[in-house]
């Protein structure tokens, strides 16, 4: 249902009053819910021991270091 | 799921030296790779194939039981997991940089290309839609959603007993994933051959950025590459499955496949929003 909200946003002619930056951030949005639902319960982290999210968190921290990095590449 | 830790004299180590050969193999084939030895690095893939096939051979031969390691004699009061189940956590966690290193590369490469106005400028982006089949490929993404769905439904088939469903859903999750790869050749097939979206060159005409092509393919084509080891990994266990070799208390070879099958599935979610919708 998601996805075909998400195609629906992108396809000319639907949803035509919002705004390109808007859409794009209601998109990125939308994939993190879609995204954090299946680690969280086909993944079964959220029925793990909690420590047990620290590693991929770990990983997550490193995303932050790269995006932060890339961010300044571009901005340079 | 967090399993109850076993008995200690249910506790067995299956020595095996089957990961050393593959592990060697890999070393071998690696060399190869960057020494330019085609040779050498056909000897590391036939070791690395031996490797594997015998460490298959040998795994089908007994159920596959948690396994605690050197976790059970030591004190913690942290509750435990597997070490078979943290390692494949380490495994996904060096994952999650690998991709977030291919679709970072590819974003700043749109950015520093595809902005009109910068002197690095070399033509716009392809627009959603322009270029790719974005319902087709909609399509396919529902088709890997629903795989990981089937996989969850063969995971709690087993662990209620229930054999008939869990090699009904392995099954299932086993020809969609092959279905998604159909799905993926054909779209490649065409854009490559039919549009003329190559590692090079975008569509004749176009006046979309060059570097579209290779970028799109380096993102999609490496999530490809995991998804057909995921159908590979898929293939093994129902192969297994299908000759009794999970059981309500052995069967954590299902898990873990299906925790890297669930991973492929949340990079594409990411994926699927950054190269087609946005």
């Amino acid at each position: 249902m998601v996805t075909g909200l998400e195609i629906a946003i992108t396809t000319p002619g639907y949803f035509p009053v919002l705004e390109h930056t808007f859409r794009i951030v209601l998109l990125v949005i939308m994939s993190t819910i879609k995204a954090s639902l299946v680690v969280a319960y086909y993944m079964h982290l959220r029925y793990e021991p909690r420590w047990l999210a620290l590693i991929p968190l770990a990983g997550l921290a490193l995303v932050a270091v790269l995006v932060a990095a890339l961010t300044a590449t571009v901005a340079h | 799921m967090a399993h109850p830790e076993p008995a200690g004299e249910e506790e067995e180590h299956h020595g095996s030296p089957w990961p050393v050969i593959i592990a060697v193999g890999m070393g071998v084939g690696y060399v190869g790779i960057v020494s330019a030895s085609v040779p050498m690095l056909l000897v590391g893939v036939v070791i690395f194939g031996g490797g594997a096939g015998g460490w298959i051979h040998q795994d089908m031969q007994e159920p596959s039981s948690a396994f605690y390691g050197l976790a059970t004699s030591v004190e913690s009061r942290f509750p435990r997991v597997s070490a078979r189940k943290l390692g494949t956590w380490l495994f996904l966690a060096t994952e999650i940089m690998f991709f977030s290193a291919i679709i970072g590369s590819s974003f700043t490469l749109r950015l520093r290309t595809g902005t009109p106005g910068l002197a690095t400028f070399q033509g716009p982006w392809a627009t959603p839609g322009q270029i790719l089949n974005v319902p087709l490929t909609g399509l396919n993404t529902f088709i890997l959603i629903c795989s990981s769905l089937t996989m969850v439904e063969a995971l709690a088939a087993i662990e209620r007993d229930d054999k008939v469903k869990h090699r009904f859903y392995l099954l299932a999750t086993l020809l969609l994933g092959i279905t998604f790869l159909s799905i993926q050749a054909f779209e490649y097939q065409h854009l490559y051959f039919g549009e003329g979206l190559t590692f090079t060159h975008a569509p004749l005409g176009s006046g979309v950025n060059p570097l579209y092509g290779p970028a799109f393919y380096a993102q999609t084509g490496v999530h490809g590459s995991h998804v057909t080891a995921g159908v590979l990994a898929l293939a093994y266990v129902t192969r297994k499955a299908f000759k009794g070799g999970f059981t309500k208390e052995n069967h954590e070879a299902i898990e873990l496949v299906g925790l890297y099958w669930h991973f492929v599935d949340v990079v594409w979610i990411f994926l699927f929003t950054i190269v087609y919708l946005v």
